[in-house]
């Protein structure tokens, strides 16, 4: 059994293990993934005059890292959109991620490019494993975005997927989600400073929400539809 | 030298076949003594003559070339009438005066000119005096100014632009005395319950000022348009058409005729079903608000003049200055909101001095008739809403001293001391200033780090911006006024028409059919922000809705409505609205009970949605949303609950998924006036309320981009919701003093702290008639039916949430 909070799905014959940390473990590969963690957006954000504090980059690092150890991970696979805009090498926040990077041994850290990686391509270059835009792996393609693979199941992120659950009157609550489509996974953003874009699951899609403490599914998929 | 200078003065307006008023002649020679101050006359009353031929006589043939005059105005609708009505004596007089505005609908062109080569007056908003203030060579002509007109200071103050103005007028003061001059600012206001704190708040704290009133030139009189009975009349509902056939007989009966509505929907709509029931109107009918193209209003605007225009369906769009005769009669559709605002509605008929105002109230919901009879009442003792300046804005002085360092730059020092000069700072303290220095130089506090920002950066002591694309994004987001982003609307074909919200436009589907600035529309495309349109054949289906700020039923109305309910207890029913209203005040009483001053109205009740409290304190939405907030915190405190908080301007519901104990010793602990700050403070966290204060906050200081017409890729990399803004400083940067003066702000401004302690002291001393209704009532009725403004305060985990609302949906989903 997995502990509390995680949720293991069966795909093609692989256990894939959902955390609320909004990440995905393939343990059979003794592998952590995530998507859309845009390291150094605040940074970007502060050279055009918007005041950003530090401290996301750091937060997302230390979960990520505490994940990474949790798990006992040989390979982390960031699907994309690692970084958000170009960064300057000699600044703060690509030589705090060179040197996380550095201390993360033991573990082979693999990019399938996403668009902000290719704006970022332009700054510092991350010292990680590019893999161009698609990584296969088993029964499983993994990409920034694209979905159509008749042959692999699909693991991309890109969407930054949350669902908006309405209570009693207006009561919303926004929730990033794990979105389950015909022949893929999208997750959800990893990084701390990026929003939401609603998504509205149709048919037998599913969806899992990922809380701060536990992975719950959301039955809004079985939405009865005349 | 004065009495010269009368002489003339009183001989041109002899030229004119009249004389100057007292108040003109008192408030030109103040000016000519070198006096600033406030006059406080109504629209018409001939306050533009008394602020302007004062300065004007002062110089009537300058010399030389430069600036000498602001005027400043809160709309830029207003300037061109502005001009016209400045320009008019000139002649007459010979002066030689050169009067041109800008705002930000001035072309580039012109506003290039008036740099090299400025009038002698300028008349413009605060908004674009604060760009000129960005520019650093337009100082040296903003150092020339001797004089400022404030024309409609009661529309600012109160307000972030009044804040904006203030800090505006400081730099220009401090600027004149750079050049040893004195600079004299005068502020022209309606009638407020407060004027010499109008004034001060003008004028900063410490410095005289000279009060002028201009004699109340008018009677009033407040009726209202009855329907022929009550039954069928709804209970609520705010777009209500029920009395359409009444309305459309008075504007028949009469000449000229304004409509006032409360919101730009409403105006769309009642135009809409007056022309489409009187087609021949369609020519001499128009409609005015806000969102309708600069253009179009000002044809409205000019057949209002030349009196081609029979009757105008308008917002608060028409409140304002724009000149224009009186009309025969004015018809106010819905709730007045407030008495000081119907009685200026009302003096848009009967101008001339001495003649009687009067408005007619068009009742939308039964309620409303109770209103009227109230703000009746609360007119006849003068009995005003008050309005007091903003203080201590952090955003705003953020906004204003990057501005300064966009233009000639400041020096740490002498800037505290001019900003501290006005009455929104003078109670600045040091560690709050050299915070909002640190925010625009590096981010937030010393403490905290803020990589790689660059704004403005410090060189040998003077603050500048960091670079010229900064000074050009931080120029596009000059101004407080805060709206959502809006989209043009385009005729297919071209021309436009106006300007709507994204969020409505992004909820309909090309084809779908809407009405915008009276005309029924077809969506065929959006592409670059504009919604191109063609006319539609079908009937509409959508109104666009403005999120705009609606003004709350002030508090005086909300007060003199239960003194109107307390003489109907006792008995003392003389109005025709309460006569009308009197079956359905029986149904309220046989059912449940009528609130009065001296009792507080409290039913509960359990339906199919949950568990229902209504607690009627008639304070305004805004007080009965404090109360609300207050209660609901203080009982999820007892224990983990989530409230479903719905509030309109009598009352308020709290809704919850369980029942909970509604003895009168619980409902008074939790609505006990005894320490609410603490627990107002913990509920505002709780609630949604400072984030949704933040939204405005983040603009103005600059933490959201306000992108670019076209978005460019930078643009769409700065891209981020205020929301998630709010949750990463909470989270990283919890000392940051903007998110405080979120707090701030909605214990302030939105739940008026002060107001608010003392509708809890008057529950306090209420009697609580506690009613369970066998089924909701004429109160509680439109709170449940409405929905109109509803926010959620929980202290539940996340996970029982989530797993509540998922189940909610799949037993919806199963019954279907």
């Amino acid at each position: 059994m997995e502990p509390p909070g995680i949720l293991a799905l069966e795909i093609r014959g692989e256990r894939l293990l959902l955390h609320p940390v909004r990440a995905v473990v393939w343990p059979a590969r003794r592998t952590v993934i995530v998507a859309d963690t845009h390291f150094g957006k605040s940074s970007v954000f502060g050279r055009h005059g918007i005041a950003v504090p530090d401290g996301t980059d750091a937060y997302d690092r230390e979960r990520l890292a505490a994940l990474l150890a949790q798990t006992q991970a040989q390979r982390l696979l960031l699907l994309g959109d690692f970084l958000h805009g170009a960064l300057d090498a000699q600044q703060g926040a690509a030589r705090d991620l060179a040197l996380w990077l550095r201390r993360l041994r033991g573990v082979c850290v693999a990019l399938v490019t996403g668009n902000h990686d290719r704006t970022a391509a332009a700054g510092w270059q991350a010292p990680v494993n590019w893999q161009g835009d698609e990584l296969i792996d088993g029964p499983f393609r993994f990409t920034h975005e694209d979905l159509n693979d008749s042959q692999h199941f699909v693991i991309s992120g890109h969407v930054h997927p949350v669902v908006t659950l309405r209570g009693l009157r207006k009561h919303r609550l926004r929730v990033p989600v794990f979105w389950e489509r015909a022949g893929g996974l999208v997750l959800p953003s990893f990084g701390s400073f990026t929003g939401g874009y609603r998504v509205e699951p149709q048919g037998e899609e599913r969806v899992y929400a990922a809380g701060p403490e536990t992975v719950v599914e959301l039955k809004v998929a079985r939405r009865a539809r005349p | 030298m004065s009495g010269a200078r009368i002489a003339a003065l009183r001989q041109y307006f002899a030229s004119q076949g009249r004389e100057p008023f007292d108040f003109q002649e008192r408030m030109w020679r103040a000016y000519w003594s070198g006096e600033s101050g406030l006059l406080n006359a109504g629209t018409g009353s001939g306050k533009t003559l008394a602020a302007w031929l004062g300065p004007v006589l002062d110089d009537a043939a300058p010399s030389q070339k430069g600036l000498r005059l602001l005027w400043i105005t809160p709309l830029r609708a207003l300037a061109r009438d502005l001009e016209k009505a400045l320009l008019e004596p000139l002649q007459g007089l010979g002066s030689k005066w050169r009067v041109e505005q800008r705002t930000g609908d001035t072309p580039s062109a012109r506003r290039t000119r008036q740099c090299a080569n400025p009038p002698h007056a300028l008349i413009t908003t605060p908004e674009s005096l604060s760009v000129l203030l960005s520019h650093a060579d337009m100082t040296a002509s903003l150092g020339a100014v001797t004089s400022i007109v404030v024309d409609e200071w009661h529309e600012f103050l109160g307000t972030k632009r009044g804040v904006q103005l203030e800090l505006c007028l400081a730099r220009l003061r401090a600027l004149a005395a750079a050049r040893g001059q004195v600079l004299r600012i005068w502020g022209l206001s309606a009638t407020l319950p407060d004027l010499p704190d109008a004034m001060r708040t003008l004028l900063g704290p410490g410095r005289a000022g000279t009060l002028i009133r201009a004699p109340e030139p008018k009677r009033y009189e407040i009726d209202s348009l009855l329907p022929a009975s009550l039954e069928r009349f709804a209970w609520s509902g705010h777009l209500g058409l029920q009395l359409l056939p009444q309305v459309i007989e008075r504007i028949a009966r009469t000449r000229t005729t304004l409509v006032f509505t409360n919101t730009r929907s409403q105006a769309e709509i009642w135009y809409q079903a007056i022309v489409s029931t009187q087609l021949d109107w369609l020519t001499t009918t128009a409609l005015h608000h806000g969102s309708i193209d600069a253009k179009i209003r000002r044809r409205v605007e000019d057949g209002l003049k030349s009196g081609a225009l029979r009757c105008v369906v308008c917002t608060s769009s028409l409140d304002l200055g724009v000149d224009f005769p009186p009309v025969d009669q004015v018809l106010q559709i819905g709730s007045p909101k407030s008495v000081a605002r119907l009685l200026q509605r009302a003096g848009r008929s009967g101008h001339q001095p001495g003649q009687l105002s009067r408005v007619t109230v068009v009742p939308t919901h039964a309620w409303e008739l109770v209103e009227c009879a109230a703000a009746r009442h609360a007119a006849e003792v003068l009995d005003l809403e008050p309005r007091t300046g903003l203080t201590l804005a952090l955003d705003v002085l953020a906004q204003h001293l990057v501005t300064l360092a966009t233009g000639e730059g400041f020096t740490a020092a002498a800037q505290l001391a001019e900003v501290r000069g006005t009455h929104a700072f003078a109670e600045l303290t040091n560690v709050q200033w050299q915070w909002t220095l640190d925010f625009i130089t590096r981010g937030g506090s010393a403490l905290q780090g803020y990589p790689e920002f660059r704004r403005v950066e410090v060189v040998e002591g003077v603050h500048r911006i960091a670079g010229v694309d900064l000074a050009r994004r931080h120029r596009r987001a000059i101004g407080t006024i805060t709206s959502d982003a809006s989209m043009s609307v385009s005729w297919q074909s071209g021309g436009r028409l106006g300007t709507i919200e994204e969020s409505f436009v992004s909820r309909l589907r090309p084809r779908d059919v809407f009405i915008f600035g009276g005309r029924v529309l077809q969506l065929m495309r959006v592409r670059d922000s504009i919604a191109y349109v063609q006319l539609a054949k079908s009937k509409s289906r959508y109104v666009p809705r403005w999120q705009g700020s609606r003004l709350p039923l002030s508090a005086s109305l909300g007060r003199a409505l239960l003194a109107v309910l307390e003489r109907r207890e006792r008995g003392e029913v003389s109005d025709p609205e309460m006569i009308l209203m009197e079956p359905l005040l029986r149904i309220q009483e046989q059912w449940s009970a009528v609130p009065t001053s001296g009792h507080l109205l409290v039913e509960s009740l359990r339906s199919r949605e949950g568990f229902h409290l209504f607690v009627f304190p008639f304070a305004g939405r805004l007080l009965n949303e404090g109360v609300a907030t207050l209660m609901s915190a203080r009982a999820a405190r007892e224990q983990p609950r989530t409230f479903s908080i719905t509030t309109n301007e009598y009352g308020f519901e709290l809704l919850c998924a369980e029942a909970f104990d509604v003895g009168e010793a619980t409902l008074q602990r939790w609505a006990s006036p005894e320490a609410p700050l603490d627990d107002l403070l913990a509920s505002i966290n709780a609630s949604e309320l400072a984030r949704r204060q933040f939204r405005d906050i983040a603009r103005i200081a600059g933490l959201i981009d306000p992108g670019t017409p076209r978005k460019s890729k930078t643009a769409r990399q700065l891209q981020v919701s205020s929301g998630l803004m709010y949750d990463v400083l909470q989270r990283h940067d919890p000392e940051n003093l903007l998110l405080e003066q979120a707090r701030r702000e909605v214990l302030t401004a939105q739940l008026a702290y002060q107001e608010l302690t003392d509708v809890l002291a008057r529950m306090a001393t209420q009697r609580w008639l506690l009613m369970q209704p066998p089924r909701f009532t004429p109160l509680s009725f439109p709170l449940w039916a409405d929905r109109l403004q509803t926010q959620t305060l929980s202290t539940e985990s996340w996970r029982t949430r989530v797993e509540r609302e998922a189940q909610r949906l799949e037993r919806r989903a199963a019954e279907h």
